[in-house]
């Protein structure tokens, strides 16, 4: 009998257990989803301004998804590179107009946007200030029915709420006519050897020595540039090793110093040369070279 | 006889080097084909051309609702995530908080960070941690806010391993971040890199929120707006 | 006394008349031994002890010669004849050349005989001459050698292991269209629907007169146009369609023909049906292995490179069809020539993969088809 009363008892709380499971998910998650997809063209600003003179644009804003959407747009600090260079923001002199507005599913449009600079920004040193747009989507709301009710969706009704909003962080670049300095130097070429390390999952095969070449370019200048290149490495005899571009940059914010890394494989014992190529901006190159040894031991002396 | 021996070598040897160099210049001399490698080659160019359109971007639950019970981790919900996006990479999905209301305990030794789940009046705080498929089985990331004291933007790392930024990163597509080009084994230039750093999921799937509700912990009815950020590249 | 058993009839009349049917009866058989069409195994024991040889290659206009070597196992001289015919591969006809090779050769010896004729330029492509014949027209033919002894019966027969080819030097390639808009490429695989359409011919040889190997190849040329994305730790390869701004790139995928699926494995019928779908992972990624992985290296569709990918190993390359004879990857028993060819002209699909790495915007590429000789 208390076999069976035991029996019972596991049954029940096991078939508790199930629904309150059951009931859990009805009331927490199974919200809707806003298949919100708001695109914004462009996905940057790189601006010239004139001290006392605002500069305006446009924005094309698209709502790709099914439902409508209402878009609210603000500035904000540019977090995107760099966070412990302390360049000066404009992020109060951006204004939209409009702010707010609502787009019907498919719909778009485009939103004017104003960059106002303070009045003594000809005495201000900088030349260059930096900034974000924060798109951000929120569902419309929905109409009013004849009774005077708004329909609400979303999920069963809790005493706490977590709204999620969806966010596009668009980079903002206002360069000051007039003080826009262009001097970018080559820090330095380092070279060091990277041991290899047991990786986290044990891999398959064995890493090798890597052969890490760092580039360091520093922004003496007073706007950002994009920086472009080549790294090369030759053998002794002068035959080609090794040729990477170093890519279309990522800007070099004024006074930033940027370390453009390169790893390959340790390459075999012998001397070699290093040699940077970067194009600063259009017709303007700077070059660099750098002489290495991989000893017989495995070992990087520059 | 040493000598001898050595010498009689030397010109064994200098015979068949001798053999070996006639040999070479008569078959360059008369063009065999065994050597001869003319480049016979015919090519025709096609011109091809394609165009992207956006793909829509991601879209995401409206919200979640849920009550806090007891002190400890709970799940307070699910966010589901749709769609595609295809802006330029590098770029990173980043959750954060942005709890500007957030007033503090009056009289309190030390002011809590503003980041987590704020109560209806502004003054108390509990932290939210979430879940991404892209981190792997069992691992959580703190949801930052903007506003905290030594918040730090996500920055890549070129080496796999320990990170230095505040950002909680739900995905991206990075080929600087060395993690997540090292691909599953961490280990750089292995067969199993992820060449353009994509840390993305397929989509549909989902994140998993949680609070961790500290024991003093007030009851009451809390809220936040949690922003999911998409910065493409700079 | 009288015996009961005569062994023998003492009729001499009777005796003569078994004598007479006995020599009737063993010219009878004689007679039918002669007359009666001879089975296979009654031809005189003449083997060739080695394949007959020839070169595969010639201009009209010159010679070629046929070599076979014949041993006669036989104990007395043997009448040996050789008759080489022709199969034209394209219409079938037969040829068989004149004079035939002739000799008699000792008891158990062996000789090397040889027939030369001249080949000739042909009136129509192809040819359609056929029977008896002294020259050789242009052509590819099978070759075959059979052996008859000299009651005209067939002793042993021999075919060459590569077929003749009588022809013009030839060299030439066309591809169309000159330009290929992929129009929106939409996420997910995608095949593009019109495909590129080659057409080729390729007749050369070398001074062994043998096939000069050659290949149709195709790849990307964007190295130039390609830079990627800046500080990337690796550098992705530049093959495929690449953007605008020289970051981005798309990855395209090709199918032809050769490239299978083979029906029997899958069912797909390549012939009849076309391109295997995109979607499938099978034809895409590769067939799936019992140990859960995929063999890559087996995909129906498959990657284009780029320039900078190729190296001289030919494993780098991406080869469309062609022909080389030292490659043993697919010189087997049943293809000595090594012959991977699609009759001229074929088409060539293309594909893409766009995911979340294939960001926005416009992209172009120049891919090159390339008809290689070494």
């Amino acid at each position: 009998m208390k076999e069976q009363l035991r029996v019972k008892n596991e049954e029940l709380r096991m078939k508790f257990g199930v629904l309150a499971f059951f009931l859990q998910l009805l009331t927490l998650n199974f919200s809707l989803l806003t298949a919100l997809a708001v695109e914004v063209e462009p996905t940057r600003l790189e601006l010239k301004i004139a001290p006392g003179r605002p500069v305006a644009g446009e924005l094309q804003i698209a709502n790709k998804g099914h439902k409508p959407v209402e878009v609210r747009l603000s500035a904000g600090p540019y977090r995107f590179l760099d966070p412990k260079l302390k360049l000066p923001s404009c992020q109060e002199w951006l204004r939209f107009e409009p702010a707010r507005l609502t787009l019907a599913a498919g719909a778009s449009t485009s939103v004017g946007y104003t960059v106002t600079p303070p009045a003594n920004l000809e005495v201000d040193t900088a030349g260059e200030y930096l900034g974000a747009i924060l798109v951000d989507e929120h569902p419309a709301e929905e109409p009013v029915n004849a009774q005077g009710e708004r329909r609400v969706e979303g999920p069963v009704a809790g005493s706490s709420r977590l709204t999620i909003v969806p966010r596009l962080a668009l980079a903002v670049y206002v360069m000051v006519e007039g003080k826009e300095r262009v001097e970018v130097e080559i820090g330095g070429l380092k070279v060091e050897k990277l041991a290899s390390q047991a990786g986290a999952t044990g891999g398959r095969e064995a890493a090798p020595d890597l052969l890490k070449m760092s580039v360091v370019l520093k922004n003496l200048g007073s706007v950002h540039v994009r920086p472009a290149g080549t790294t090369t490495l030759f053998q002794e005899d002068g035959h080609l090793y090794h040729t990477a571009p170093l890519g279309k940059s990522m800007p070099l914010l004024p006074t930033a110093t940027m370390a453009i890394p390169s790893l390959l494989p340790l390459p075999p014992a012998g001397r070699y040369r290093w040699v940077i190529t970067v194009e600063v901006q259009e017709g303007t190159v700077l070059q660099q070279e750098s002489s290495f040894e991989v000893t017989p031991e495995g070992e990087v002396v520059q | 006889m040493d000598m001898r021996k050595q010498l009689r070598v030397k010109s064994e040897e200098l015979r068949v080097k001798t053999m070996i160099a006639v040999l070479v210049f008569l078959l360059f001399t008369f063009n065999s084909s065994l050597l001869t490698v003319l480049l016979a080659s015919q090519q025709q160019e096609v011109y091809v051309t394609g165009h992207v359109q956006p793909f829509g971007g991601y879209a995401f639950t409206e919200a979640v609702s849920f009550d806090i019970t007891a002190p400890g981790e709970q799940e307070i919900g699910r966010i589901v995530v749709d769609g595609l996006y295809n802006g330029e990479y590098p770029w990173v999905m980043r959750a954060y908080t942005d709890n500007l209301h957030f007033a503090g305990i009056t009289g309190s030794v030390r002011p809590p960070s503003p980041a987590g789940l704020v109560s209806k009046e502004g003054l108390y705080v509990i932290p939210l941690s979430i879940h991404s498929p892209s981190y792997g089985p069992n691992v959580w990331r703190r949801i930052p806010d903007l506003s905290e004291p030594g918040y730090l933007p996500y920055e890549p790392e070129p080496l796999p391993g320990e990170t230095t930024y505040t950002d909680c990163v739900l995905m991206g597509i990075d080929p600087r971040n060395g993690s997540w080009v090292a691909g599953p084994d961490g280990l750089l230039h292995t067969y199993d890199d992820n060449l353009l750093g994509d840390n993305t999921v397929g989509t549909p799937f989902e994140m998993i929120l949680q609070a961790n509700v500290p024991a003093a912990a007030v009851k009451g009815e809390y809220d936040a707006v949690l922003y999911i950020e998409i910065s493409p590249a700079p | 006394m009288t015996s009961h058993f005569e062994a023998q009839p003492r009729n001499p009349a009777l005796k003569s008349g078994f004598l007479l049917a006995l020599l009737v009866e063993m010219t009878a058989g004689l007679l039918a031994f002669c007359l009666l069409p001879s089975p296979a195994f009654a031809a005189f024991n003449l083997k060739y002890i080695r394949p007959a040889s020839y070169d595969a290659h010639f201009n009209p206009g010159e010679q070629v010669t046929f070599t076979v070597i014949i041993k006669n196992n036989e104990s007395t001289a043997q009448f040996a004849e050789v008759d080489v015919t022709l199969v034209n591969q394209a219409t079938g006809a037969e040829l068989t050349l004149t004079p035939v090779i002739t000799a008699t050769i000792g008891a158990f010896q062996e000789v090397t005989l040889t027939g030369t004729y001249p080949t000739v330029a042909s009136a129509t492509t192809p040819s359609t001459l056929s029977g008896a014949t002294n020259n050789i027209p242009e052509g590819s033919y099978t070759v075959t050698f059979p052996l008859f002894d000299g009651n005209g019966d067939k002793s042993d027969s021999v075919r060459g292991t590569f077929p003749l080819h009588v022809g013009t030097e030839t060299e030439s390639l066309r591809v169309f269209p000159e330009a290929l808009n992929l129009g929106t490429i939409p996420p997910g695989r995608y095949m593009h629907p019109v495909p590129i359409e080659i057409r080729y011919s390729y007749f050369q040889y070398n001074r062994l007169r043998q096939d000069q190997p050659f290949a149709i190849r195709i790849y990307t040329d964007n190295a130039a146009r390609y830079e990627g994305v800046p500080h990337a730790l690796k550098k992705p390869s530049p093959a495929g369609l690449v953007s605008m701004n020289g970051r981005y790139v798309i990855p395209v995928k090709c199918w032809t023909l050769n490239f299978g699926p083979d029906i029997q494995e899958t069912g797909w019928d390549a012939p009849l049906a076309g391109p295997p779908p995109v979607d499938d992972d099978d034809y895409w990624l590769g067939p799936p292995l019992l140990e859960g992985v995929r063999s890559y290296g087996s995909a129906n569709w498959v990657r284009i490179p780029d320039l900078v990918d190729m190296t001289p190993n030919p494993i780098t390359w991406r080869r469309l069809v062609g022909q080389d004879q030292y490659d043993n990857r697919f010189v087997a028993d049943s293809n000595v020539t090594g012959d991977f060819t699609l009759k001229s002209p074929f088409t060539l699909y293309l594909a893409t993969e766009a995911g979340p790495t294939t960001v926005e915007g416009t992209y172009v590429a120049n891919l090159v088809v390339e008809l290689w000789s070494p």
